[in-house]
């Protein structure tokens, strides 16, 4: 028997990071280890300080389409007598190290485990629509990521690994997180790369919603009604409205993957446009009162670039059953 | 009946399920790589995130000229992928069939299950030959892709080493923020170009990603002019960056 061991956990155990509960979030594993001395008189087990280190390391180029990019965590603790357990205090997975050394007056011990590992599990289908709140959210999470945080079936599927994007872009998680780049939480806690997707639709939603006044202020949306009004007197009062609700949210879904191309006014080409004519005039219709709304034009994949993105994301967004 | 089939079998010394007699034939060779996928042994969890390996889809996306050293060969690559397997982060697997030409014949003599699995929305990347040199061809696997704005290329490298096609290099080779909505000045574009050293002989010749443009050091702050030049030299298994 040796003189010092670890005894619990037991080389190679696989933990699971729980996956919770929309409103806690993932939990950690919490490890009861131990370390204890065999046949020394007097038994030092009970009143030694005894100091741990915990290491999770885990490089992403490890799993399917993952990046050269490694998410490491350690963290110290000193416990008196063997006994000690192990509050992780971030939610992480990899391969699991637990050091743990003791000096005593004659000798000083040192051991770790071996062959640990900390999986993450999906979460359900109901926590994950409950965390997304609009069913928007939740098709986007289906478009995305057919709803898996890690690289397994949907709905407690385990892996070692996140989701990463098939395309190499480093995306991850249940939102794809891609643009600003990943936090290691993004990885590993649902909770937050839900949380760090909504964020970037907030700010996606907030370029769609500046989008039509950006439009109605150029001068060459502005060039545009002139062209419309020549011959007309006195000129029609034309008016381009914001976006309603509806086509607020679309655009804003649209941003999640990009606004790609390029629009007639120098923008960015939004999920809306501004209905123009094969020569480029405008169409709007004029009422008797000689005020013409402009009503915003979904702008059809096949206008969309087709060498970038998804020309179709919003549809395809629509037609998930979450 | 047996005399009859044996008879039948006599005709066509040459041809089996694997191979056909003649010129080059792609319609044909497409059959044959499809029926030789059927074989291949795919997993759910490794291959398709969990998604079961059933009732595959089977598609060939690229039929590409793979000679080497003067031999004619032929690579068809197929997409293999689960139905309703089109998340954006969802990629086929791409697996191969060499076809060469011996004895008046083609055969379908080298297959592999999974070559890459690279994509999105459950479709392959585009992919084209760049050989590394004339006993070394590669395919070159270009994925753009699009995500929250940012754009970009990827050139993965496969190439036959030690008897199995192997990716031996994945580089980034354009990238762009334009789709982002940011500011102007935040906006951001770069581009490389991926070209064997003229200096390096060798059959993995060392491989030169110059790339130009602008970039960002951080999220949010202001882009600046971006040149880069990498060296990546093959280390027996892959190409690494040299320091």
């Amino acid at each position: 028997m040796a003189e010092f061991e670890i005894v619990s956990p037991a080389d190679n155990t696989i933990f699971n990071i729980d996956p919770g509960a929309a409103a806690t979030g993932p939990q950690m594993p919490v490890i009861q280890a131990e370390a204890r001395f065999n046949g020394l008189i007097p038994d030092p087990t009970t009143t030694a300080t005894f100091s741990w280190l915990v290491t999770i390391k885990f490089q992403c180029s490890d799993c399917t389409n993952g990046r050269n990019k490694e998410l490491n965590d350690e963290f110290r603790l000193t416990s008196v007598g063997g006994k000690f357990t192990i509050n992780f205090p971030r939610i992480r997975g990899g391969a699991l190290t637990i050091s743990v050394a003791v000096d005593t007056a004659t000798k000083c011990y040192g051991l770790e485990t071996k062959g640990l590992k900390i999986q993450g599990v999906n979460p359900s289908r109901g926590e994950v629509n409950v965390a997304c709140g609009t069913e928007i959210v939740q098709k986007m999470v289906m478009q995305e990521s057919g709803r898996r945080q890690f690289d397994a079936a949907s709905n407690a599927g385990v892996s070692d690994c996140p989701l990463f994007s098939g395309d190499r872009l480093g995306g991850v998680g249940l939102f794809q997180i891609t643009n600003p780049a990943p936090t290691p939480e993004d990885h590993w806690d649902w909770t937050a790369n839900l949380n760090h997707g909504l964020q970037i639709l907030a700010q996606k939603r907030a370029v769609a919603r500046a989008y039509p006044a950006r439009v109605r202020n150029s001068g060459a949306f502005q060039a545009l009604v002139q062209r419309f009004n020549v011959g007309r007197n006195p000129p029609a009062v034309i008016v381009l409205p914001d976006f309603t609700a509806q086509q607020l949210e679309l655009d804003t879904t649209r941003g999640y993957n990009g606004f790609a191309g390029a629009d007639a006014f120098g923008n960015v080409l939004h999920e809306f446009r501004v209905p123009v004519d094969a020569a480029g005039n405008l169409q709007v219709n004029v009422g008797p009162d000689n005020r013409g709304v402009i009503a915003w034009q979904q702008v059809p994949a096949a206008d969309r670039p087709q060498n970038t993105g998804d020309p179709n994301y919003v549809n395809n967004v629509l037609s998930q059953r979450p | 009946m047996s005399v009859a089939l044996s008879a039948l079998c006599a005709c066509a010394p040459a041809q089996s399920a694997r191979s056909f007699n003649g010129d080059w034939n792609e319609a044909r060779a497409r059959e044959i790589a499809l029926d030789v996928s059927r074989s291949w042994q795919l997993s759910d969890a490794k291959d398709f995130h969990g998604t079961p390996a059933v009732d595959l889809q089977r598609t060939v996306y690229s039929v590409l000229p793979f000679d080497r050293a003067g031999e004619s060969r032929w690579l068809v690559l197929l997409a293999v992928v689960p139905p309703n397997q089109n998340c954006r982060a969802c990629a086929p697997v791409t697996g191969g069939v060499i076809f060469n030409h011996k004895d008046g014949a083609w055969n379908a003599g080298y297959d592999q299950s999974h070559i890459v699995s690279i994509g999105a929305n459950g479709q392959p990347p585009r992919a084209r030959v760049q050989s590394l040199s004339p006993a070394q061809p590669a395919v070159a696997f270009e994925m753009a892709s699009m995500a929250q704005g940012l754009a970009a290329t990827t050139l993965t490298l496969v190439t036959e080493v030690q008897g199995q096609l192997r990716e031996v290099l994945s580089v980034e080779t354009a990238e762009s923020n334009e789709a982002a909505g940011l500011r102007d000045d935040q906006t951001y574009k770069w581009q490389a170009n991926v070209e064997a050293s003229p200096s390096s002989k060798a059959e993995f010749p060392d491989l030169v990603v110059k790339s130009a443009g602008t970039k960002v050091a951080e999220e949010g702050q202001k882009a600046r002019p971006y040149t880069s030049t990498w060296i990546y030299r093959f280390s027996g298994a892959s190409y690494r960056l040299m320091p």
